[in-house]
């Protein structure tokens, strides 16, 4: 009775998350063609420049104050 | 609500939201595009499919899961829970990518379909029915079960006259929580829905983002009123405290 629901789950989350991450290695061509040579460009564009930086921090700095604002009121 | 009952302040130059509104009005109403409810259309078909087939998935699931005496459990509960870890908007980008993959690939093109979008929003439901159904299930009184097999009944008539009745809360539960989590999504269909299937709290983000238009804010209010009388209808039908006690936690 688990099986078919854990396959279909199990292919949604793996499935898509591998094609994701997979994609992260590769350049991108735009609608989902990536090119042939694996290399680490996207993750050093996005360590250096600024904007995704700035976007990563504030993301960050948000989540961390919802986190103690829920663990103050929950008490 | 306010709002979209403004009648407008000409002499301010100003058209619509006024607070507090110079006077009352439904012109907003009248005014609704068709567009709004197409994608209003859309949202009610994507959420009632979302919500039917996550029921379909989660509820085997949950009864495995709780009934179950399977090796690695601690895994599966965290595999059928991963799509509520997953940050929203990396399951839409993900879900385009592998449908562009697909197509690429395989010649199977459904990006931008209505089954495209649909299956993005299965996936982020199902998990609130396995843990509404998995919450009902985990306080269940086994002996009812043993009770009715005791006296003859096979399992399917156990399952459907014994099992299934004590459970229906967390279905319901589960289904609706899965609804509410399908239609009011905007993360996964704006990389998933097309100009055809396009939802409408999709619609609603674009209108606020480029071209304000105060009939948003008079169908928001239709559907804030609908909900209500839904969760009415539910109330009087089988109890909301019933399906509150059921949990629907994911």
């Amino acid at each position: 009775m688990l099986l078919p629901s854990a396959a279909v789950t199990l292919v949604l989350l793996f499935g898509t998350q591998f094609v994701f991450l997979r994609a992260g290695f590769y350049e991108d061509l735009g609608l989902g063609l990536i090119g042939d040579t694996l290399r680490i460009d996207n993750y050093v564009a996005a360590f250096r420049d600024s904007f995704y930086l700035g976007a990563l921090w504030l993301t960050i700095y948000l989540s961390a104050i919802v986190v103690a604002c829920s663990h103050r009121w929950s008490w | 609500m306010l709002a979209s009952l403004d009648g407008g302040d000409p002499v301010a130059g100003r058209a619509f939201l006024n607070f507090p509104p110079s006077s009352l009005s439904l012109q907003w109403y009248f005014a609704i595009q068709p567009r709004l409810f197409h994608a209003l259309w859309n949202s009610l078909l994507v959420a009632c499919f979302a919500a039917g087939a996550a029921t379909v998935i989660g509820v085997p699931a949950a009864l495995g899961l709780v009934r179950g005496n399977l090796p690695g459990k601690t895994l599966l509960v965290a595999l059928f829970r991963a799509p509520l870890q997953i940050p929203v908007i990396v399951v839409g980008v993900a879900f385009l990518q592998t449908y562009y993959l697909l197509g690429n690939a395989f010649g199977i093109r459904i990006a931008g379909s209505f089954v495209a979008l649909a299956v993005g929003h299965l996936f982020v439901a199902t998990p609130y029915v396995i843990g509404s159904v998995g919450s009902v299930l985990s306080r269940f009184d086994t002996s009812l079960e043993e009770a009715a097999l005791s006296l003859g009944a096979s399992r399917w008539r156990t399952f459907r006259r014994v099992t299934l009745p004590i459970i229906m809360p967390g279905i319901h539960a589960g289904a609706l929580f899965a609804f509410m989590v399908s239609f009011g999504d905007v993360p996964i269909s704006l990389f998933l829905a097309s100009p055809q299937y396009t939802t409408l709290p999709l619609e609603i983000f674009h209108s606020m983002e480029f071209d304000f238009d105060a009939a948003v804010l008079a169908i928001s209010t239709l559907i804030v009123f609908a909900f209500l009388v839904i969760l009415w209808l539910i109330q009087k039908s089988v109890g909301l405290d019933a399906l509150l006690r059921s949990g629907g936690s994911g």
